[in-house]
C-alpha cells in the first residue's frame, strides 16, 4: 500500500534524520514493510547514520537520470530498506521538483527525511507527502519553525499526524508539550528524551534502535512506531538495567 | 561490537564530499559507448541510403543536401540558392532524397519545407 510519510522541521539540527532512521527501523522490526528515503538533497546524512557513505546510485541519480527508485534502494544489515543521497558537493544542483515524478511510482510505505525549513527542496517533499510528522526540540526558535512548517504543510494538503518533541531534558526553561499543542493546535504524539546513548550510536554509525533497544530513546521510537502502525509494543521489563549492561558491553 | 573509528570516518567523509562523480563517470562512459554504437549503425544505414541509385541523384549531391539540411528545415529555393542550382533542379533532388527515405517534407501554407528524417542523423 502506498503511504508517504514526511518527517519535516522548521529548523535544522532538531533530529529529523535520527527520527526518520530510527522510526523506520522500529517500524521494520514491528513487521511493517517500510523504506526510508533521504530527500535532504543538499545535506544528506541518512547514509552516514547507517554507516554506508558512498553508493553507485542514489536518489540524486534517480532524479537526474530517471532511473527507477528500486535502482537506488539498498538493504541495511538490520533489514531496513533505504534510499540514500550522495554526499559529494557535485550533486548540489539537482532539481528537487523532480521528486514528485519519483514518488509517482512508489507503491510502498516510505518515510521521507526532508530538508529543514521552507525552501524549494522542503516544499518539494511536502508536495509528495500524504501525511507528515513535524520534529522540534523544546526550544523557542525550533518551536517557531515548527509552527511555520505546520501552517505551510497544511496549506499544501498534507495531513499532520503530530509533533515529535525531541531532545527533551525536562528543564524548567524548555517549552512543554502542552504549550506546543496549544500554540500549534497539533498533538505532540511522542516525546523523545535527551539520551547520550543516541549520541554514542551516531558515532558507531548504528540507529539507536539497533545499538541499544533498551535505551530510553530507542523505546520511545518503538512506541512511536507502534502508534503509527497499530502493532502492539510494550517496554521490556527491567529495561533500565538491561540498557546499563548493554552500554557496558558497548564500551568494552 | 564494532570498533569506534570516528577520526577515520570523518576523514573518509571529507574525501567523499569533495570527490568528483567518479562512479557516475563509469556509468556515463558505458552510456556513451552504447550511443556511439547506435550512431555507428545509423551512419551505416544512412551511407546505404545515400549510395542507393533509385532516385538518380548523385552520391556527392546527396551528401551536400544532407549537410545543408543538418542545420534545420529548408525550402527547395533556399537549398537551390546555397548550391547555386535552380529551384526546379533542387526540388527534383529533394524529391529523390525523399524517395530514398533520407528527407521528409512538410507543407506550411504555400511553402514546402524539407528536413532530415529522424533516423537520418
Amino acid at each position: 500500500m502506498r503511504r508517504v510519510l514526511g518527517v519535516l522541521s522548521g529548523k535544522g539540527g532538531v533530529g529529523k534524520t535520527t527520527v526518520s532512521t530510527n522510526l523506520a527501523l522500529a517500524m521494520h522490526n514491528l513487521g511493517e514493510d517500510v523504506v526510508v528515503v533521504d530527500a535532504d538533497l543538499k545535506n544528506p546524512t541518512l547514509g552516514i547514520q547507517l554507516g554506508v557513505f558512498d553508493y553507485d546510485n542514489t536518489l540524486h541519480d534517480v532524479m537526474e537520470k530517471g532511473l527507477p527508485l528500486l535502482e537506488a534502494m539498498y538493504i541495511h544489515k538490520t533489514g531496513l530498506k533505504f534510499v540514500p543521497s550522495h554526499v559529494s558537493l557535485t550533486y548540489l544542483g539537482v532539481d528537487s521538483s523532480k521528486l514528485k515524478k519519483v514518488f509517482e511510482e512508489a507503491y510502498f510505505t516510505s518515510i521521507i527525511d526532508s530538508p529543514p525549513g521552507l525552501g524549494n527542496e522542503a516544499l518539494s517533499v511536502m508536495e509528495v507527502c500524504d501525511e507528515a510528522l513535524v520534529v522540534t526540540t523544546p526550544s523557542l526558535p525550533d518551536v517557531a519553525g515548527a509552527m511555520r512548517t505546520i501552517e505551510v504543510a497544511k496549506s499544501m494538503g498534507v495531513v499532520i499526524k503530530g509533533i515529535i518533541l525531541n531532545k527533551v531534558m525536562k528543564k524548567d526553561y524548555e517549552v512543554t508539550a502542552s504549550e506546543i499543542e496549544a500554540v500549534t493546535g497539533t498533538p505532540v504524539i511522542k516525546v523523545i528524551p535527551w539520551d547520550e546513548t543516541l549520541l554514542r550510536s551516531l558515532s558507531y554509525k548504528q540507529p539507536v534502535v539497533e545499538f541499544n533497544k533498551y535505551s530510553s530513546s530507542a523505546m520511545s521510537f518503538y512506541e512511536l512506531a507502534s502508534k503509527l502502525t497499530g502493532v502492539e509494543y510494550s517496554r521490556p521489563s527491567l529495561a533500565k538495567l538491561k540498557s546499563m549492561f548493554k552500554l557496558m558491553g558497548n564500551k568494552l | 561490537m564494532e570498533k569506534l573509528r570516528v577520526r577515520e570516518d570523518v576523514l573518509r567523509l571529507k574525501a567523499l564530499i569533495s570527490e568528483p562523480r567518479n562512479l557516475r563517470v563509469r556509468n556515463e562512459a558505458e552510456e556513451y559507448l552504447t550511443q556511439l554504437q547506435e550512431l555507428g549503425f545509423r551512419i551505416e544505414e544512412l551511407e546505404k541510403r545515400l549510395e542507393s541509385k533509385d532516385s538518380g541523384v548523385s552520391y556527392k549531391r546527396k551528401k551536400q543536401m544532407v549537410a545543408i539540411l543538418r542545420s534545420g528545415k529548408k525550402t527547395s529555393t533556399e537549398i537551390g540558392r546555397i548550391l547555386k542550382i535552380s529551384r526546379t533542379r533542387s526540388s527534383e533532388y529533394l524529391n529523390g532524397l525523399e524517395k530514398d527515405g533520407i528527407v521528409m517534407s512538410v507543407r506550411v501554407d504555400r511553402k514546402k519545407y524539407y528536413s532530415l528524417k529522424g533516423e537520418s542523423l
